[in-house]
């Protein structure tokens, strides 16, 4: 068997270990992430907030409602293949007043 | 509640009573700015209770507003410092408590958490009755206003039932809706199911600035009204998007400053 007749199955057990997860932000924009499920979100977070050019400061990841740590896995959350996390712009305020 | 084990590690030889006359007044100060109102309790607003720090308290407060605890570089300032289930803020998101910052939603959120778990505490059946949504429902609502389908069983799944933020609607008297208006100013909305009123709680109103916020509310409440209609389905038998608008008198006002 030749080398590259072995490589599908090793690619087929590492891809059973990775999702596909999708980053939405508040404008509806989506960006695609294939990530291990033992790998922790702060990569996905880091690369899409480089990719997206933000502060990572500046934003809160959600997933189903809850705020997601950067030290969490996608398997500790029991993410699936396809699963959706907000992206969102902290909102800030005080008062202003009047125009 | 509060994940003193990290601070301890920071802090490993702190000592606690040396700081604690020194800034029990910032202390007293720091509690009085987060005091929450009720409009049932509006006179308290000028008189709020003060409720002593213990020493963790304390110790975070320090940690958190203190200058001489400066950083170098944002070493410590993605640290959770407050943590619930559902939400934490860290060292940089807390710092937007201090005197003349603008508050983060991130705040807002786990105050809210703190009240649901209050209320909750109140009604052992989960039939709380107050209830209390985070920033982000007000947030999606006024960022989809179509709401399809999808985004109404999202918020659904999100944010309403009881392993969420409500109960059932058949025990609920008042809903409160934390909503930002621009980017730069909170209010409140009160959604009265006895009085079928809808209030806006505005510690800031001005002739025009009140009028959009009152065209928010009301997209709000009827994106709201679209969201109980789903997750409720025949219990939900009061359309909250019908109910009359108004400002909350005598409400707490803030400074007139430009912050």
């Amino acid at each position: 068997m030749s080398a590259e007749e072995k490589k599908p199955p090793v690619g087929d057990q590492a891809q059973s270990n990775q999702i596909n997860l999708k980053v939405k932000s508040q404008e509806g924009n989506e960006v695609f992430f294939r990530i291990k499920n033992n790998t922790q979100l702060k990569k996905l977070m880091t690369a899409y907030c480089e990719r997206q050019s933000l502060d990572a400061k500046a934003i809160v990841f959600l997933f189903d409602g809850h705020r997601i740590k950067a030290e969490q896995t996608p398997e500790q959350l029991g993410m699936e293949d396809g699963d959706e996390i907000d992206a969102m712009l902290h909102q800030t305020g005080g008062g202003f007043g009047e125009m | 509640m509060w994940p003193i084990c990290q601070l301890r590690e920071v802090f490993d030889n702190f000592d606690v009573a040396k700081f604690a006359n020194g800034y029990f007044q910032q202390d007293l100060n720091l509690k009085s700015q987060t005091s929450i109102f009720t409009q049932e309790k509006m006179h308290y607003a000028t008189t709020p209770r003060l409720i002593p720090l213990d020493d963790e308290e304390k110790l975070l407060t320090q940690f958190i507003f203190d200058p001489a605890w400066s950083f170098n570089g944002d070493g410590y300032m993605h640290l959770a410092l407050f943590c619930s289930e559902r939400y934490f803020a860290s060292h940089f998101e807390l710092c937007s408590l201090k005197p003349k910052q603008w508050i983060l939603d991130v705040i807002i959120n786990l105050v809210v958490v703190q009240l649901t778990n209050l209320e909750r505490s109140f009604h052992k059946s989960n039939h709380h009755m107050m209830w209390y949504l985070p920033v982000t429902v007000s947030r999606q609502i006024l960022g989809y206003p179509k709401l399809a389908e999808d985004d109404l069983i999202k918020m659904c799944h999100n944010y309403f039932g009881e392993t969420n933020f409500t109960a059932d609607i058949r025990h609920c008297s008042r809903i409160y809706i934390p909503t930002n208006d621009g980017g730069s100013h909170w209010f409140c909305i009160k959604v009265d199911m006895k009085t079928r009123m809808t209030y806006i709680f505005d510690s800031k109103p001005a002739s025009r600035s009140n009028s959009f916020r009152k065209q928010l509310t009301r997209k709000v409440i009827l994106g709201l009204h679209k969201v109980l209609r789903l997750q409720y389905g025949a219990d939900y038998q009061q359309d909250v998007s019908k109910f009359n608008i108004a400002n909350v008198e005598r409400q707490p006002l803030q400074d007139d400053t430009d912050w």
